[in-house]
């Protein structure tokens, strides 16, 4: 049967994919066959965005609904595999003079091209709009893509940064469920319940929590903590990472790893993707946003849910939105529009929300049953919602996406790398330093004259103030 | 040969000319652009800005910059001679016959390079791949140095080792050159396996093993990028990052073209001085025999 299906969905994926490669070669004809000199070909737009073979299938949907209701556009979809693809492949576009028409991009990466002034600005289209209205947003998302004040990009989700977790493991180890309102304890307690070397060969086979090391993921602990990532979110000069707020959460963040053990150490995490982990039903909690839905739908018979993060001294959880944005350059800036019209409003924003890629900008469609239906997982969708409170975001200025890119190297170097004679954090948090101890690897400098949950700040500092400093001076309010 | 038809150096040349100009028209003509882009801002949206050598001193003073060109340096001193020993040694063992050996050493080569980085990319696996497990198997359970900056380092020296086929062959065809009349002496006068080796076999073939020599550190320079794009992205810690994914990184990434392009001709010009050094050392060595 499972065979059958896989099957089916195989014929009907290389079908879209046929479709696809069809509107490539601008083979398709127009639905009505047109009398020769009266009728012409459908104008055609270039979506390009990144994504999971299911995620795309939800935007093929939508193309194909769009389609249906305007004939006279023809939207040709370019989905690119990984985010880093997708950034080189319209970089190269833009500078090759052939951009695609519309983009989805994340509100940390579309300012390099804002401030390249190759965006046409879709804050006055959108004034226009009969069909959308910003005020029908939510302006945390809006607020996201903005540049030197000018709406640029219109977003299409304001996801956040929520704890999946395996419902079905959580009841075979007899561990309660998360609790709306918990705390950084009841989170680490969990995480350690759930850590669990079953057939006694000294790995774990069960691990409690699993989140990329990166910047964007460390954000809400360090806000949680009352610290900061950089001075000014509109206008960052200087990173935070070396305040107290901020060492606290990078101290609980290391404990997690190397004094409870509960996140896959770094073998473990390059052997095998976490959400493979999760998938397979050998990973109690994941940190990631909304974009993940989908995917997870597709396995079968997963038990899964969405809990909120938990909090510390405050409740934060990070942005995750990503925009239609549009070429200065593109030929069909009407039809373009008309598209994102189509995927912005009601019955757009729900045909993809019922797919699960995204938490709908629109707040009437998120409120909505498209988003909330109870027969879908997650069954807690509305912690998405909830979150929206307390959310925040990263910077958005166009050096941003390089901070990032040479930060989170030294992350994950920072997360992984314990010092060869053992970690100086213990069970309890403390801010004791023990005497420097001799450390392996290329942080053994800072690890030598520091400890090693400040030689994160220092190193990021050294590597990113340069790229801070050559920011010209930004005027987003 | 027709009379009146060309001959000797004439001759040469005219075989060389389709290769002569698509090379002018699609390296020469390039790389003379980026010799301009290098000394402009250039992000390829707006139009390039004059900045004079600025990039050139900022070259000087990015840390990355040095650690990428270290990384390519170090790469092609591990790669170069352990390839040219092994693609030796294959071509002295399989050169009286072994079709379905040399077809084995040569398959890898036919291998499109993002199918040969994937499947590294499953070899070497910390955890599951065939490597960690055959290593388990006899008793070594800590994988763990394959993500180390050497562990990584060596990976991919280990995997271009594979790729050898164009060495072997031509390392094939120069031993098959040479005389067996030689050889024969040798086996008279009653000489061993190594001192046919040292006195015969590898004074003949050494011409052949410095031009290939100065050849494999061109490539060797250049074929880093796909692996380290595919199962390293650099890593751990800028351990992997040579120089063409460090210019990529900068022109594609950080649309920083005229920077990308200062690198691309600094990188050209390292590459040319090596072969010049070793065409040096050779010459050297040549007068030296001649003397």
């Amino acid at each position: 049967m499972a065979r059958t299906m896989t099957k089916r969905w195989t014929a009907a994926l290389a079908l879209a994919g046929a479709v696809l490669l069809g509107g490539c070669k601008r083979e398709e004809k127009p639905p009505e066959p047109a009398k020769p000199g009266t009728a012409a070909a459908p104008t055609e737009v270039t979506l390009q965005l990144f994504g999971d073979p299911a995620e795309v299938e939800g935007y093929r949907q939508l193309i194909s609904a769009f389609e249906a209701k305007n004939p006279d556009v023809k939207v040709r979809l370019v989905p690119i595999g990984k985010q880093k693809d997708h950034m080189a492949k319209l970089t190269t576009a833009f500078s090759g003079g052939t951009p695609p028409d519309l983009f989805l991009i994340n509100y940390r990466r579309f300012a390099q091209f804002a401030a390249k002034d190759v965006l046409e600005p879709l804050g006055p289209r959108l004034e226009k709009s009969t069909v959308l209205k910003e005020r029908d947003f939510y302006p945390q998302a809006v607020e996201a893509f903005r540049y030197d004040g000018a709406l640029e990009c219109l977003p299409q989700n304001v996801s956040s940064l929520v704890v999946y977790w395996n419902r079905a493991l959580f009841q075979r180890l007899g561990v309660p469920p998360p609790k709306p309102d918990w705390t950084w304890d009841d989170f680490r307690k969990t995480a350690q319940a759930l850590t669990r070397d079953e057939n006694g060969d000294g790995r774990m086979d069960v691990h409690g929590l699993a989140f990329e090391p990166t910047l964007s993921r460390l954000a809400p602990f360090i806000w949680q903590a009352g610290g900061d990532i950089v001075d000014d979110v509109n206008d960052p000069r200087h990173m935070q990472l070396l305040n107290e707020p901020a060492l606290e959460a990078l101290r609980f963040v290391l404990r997690l790893q190397r004094v409870f053990k509960v996140t896959p150490s770094l073998e473990e995490a390059k052997s095998e993707n976490h959400e493979a982990r999760f998938a397979a039903g050998r990973l109690g909690m994941l940190l990631n946003s909304r974009r993940l839905v989908p995917t997870l739908r597709a396995v079968p018979d997963l038990d899964w849910d969405v809990a909120p993060l938990p909090r510390h001294h405050k409740t934060a959880t990070v942005l995750h939105s990503d925009a239609y944005c549009m070429s200065r350059a593109s030929k069909a800036k009407d039809a373009a529009f008309r598209f994102v019209e189509f995927a912005l409003g009601s019955t757009g924003a729900e045909l993809v929300a019922r797919g699960g890629r995204t938490v709908p900008s629109l707040k009437r469609v998120a409120e909505s049953p498209a988003f909330l239906d109870p027969n879908q997982r997650p069954a807690s969708a509305r912690v998405f919602l909830d979150s929206i409170l307390s959310i925040r975001r990263l910077p958005n200025v166009a050096v941003w996406n390089e901070v990032e890119t040479r930060a989170d190297v030294i992350v994950e170097e920072w997360f992984y790398t314990v010092p060869p004679h053992g970690t100086q954090l213990t069970e309890s948090d403390s801010k004791e330093v023990r005497p420097g101890q001799e450390a392996g690897g290329s942080m053994r400098r800072l690890l030598r004259q520091g400890n090693e949950v400040n030689a994160l700040g220092q190193e990021v500092t050294e590597a990113v103030q340069g790229i801070l400093d050559s920011a010209p001076k930004s005027g987003t309010p | 040969m027709k009379p009146g038809a060309p001959r000797g150096r004439e001759a040469m040349v005219w075989l060389a000319a389709p290769f002569l100009v698509a090379a002018a028209l699609l390296v020469g003509l390039p790389a003379l652009l980026a010799l301009g882009l290098a000394f402009t801002e250039y992000d390829a949206l707006s139009a390039p800005r004059f900045v004079g050598v600025d990039h050139f001193l900022r070259l000087w003073d990015d840390p990355l910059f040095w650690t990428a060109l270290g990384n390519s340096l170090l790469f092609a001193a591990m790669a170069v001679p352990l390839r040219l020993a092994v693609a030796l040694g294959l071509a002295l063992l399989l050169h009286r016959g072994g079709r379905l050996a040399r077809s084995a050493v040569f398959l890898p080569t036919v291998v499109p390079d993002i199918a040969y980085a994937l499947l590294w990319l499953w070899l070497l696996n910390p955890l599951y791949g065939p490597l960690a497990l055959a290593l388990k198997a006899v008793g070594v359970a800590d994988t763990g140095w394959l993500l180390t900056p050497w562990g990584a380092r060596g990976a991919l020296v280990a995997l271009t080792v594979f790729q050898l086929g164009e060495v072997f062959v031509v390392l094939l065809a120069a031993r098959r050159e040479l005389p067996e009349e030689l050889y024969e002496l040798c086996e008279l006068e009653g000489g061993g396996a190594l001192t046919v080796f040292s006195k015969v076999t590898l004074p003949l073939m050494a011409p052949t093993l410095a031009l290939l020599a100065a050849r494999d550190v061109v490539v060797s320079l250049q074929t880093t990028f796909v692996p380290a794009l595919v199962i390293t992205q650099g890593g751990p810690r800028y351990a992997t990052t040579f120089l063409p994914l460090y210019i990529y990184q900068n022109g594609f990434e950080y649309l920083r073209l005229g920077y990308a392009s200062a690198m691309t001709w600094v990188m050209f010009l390292v590459t040319a001085a090596m072969v010049a050094a070793q065409l040096w050392v050779l010459r050297g060595w040549r007068a030296s025999k001649e003397a």
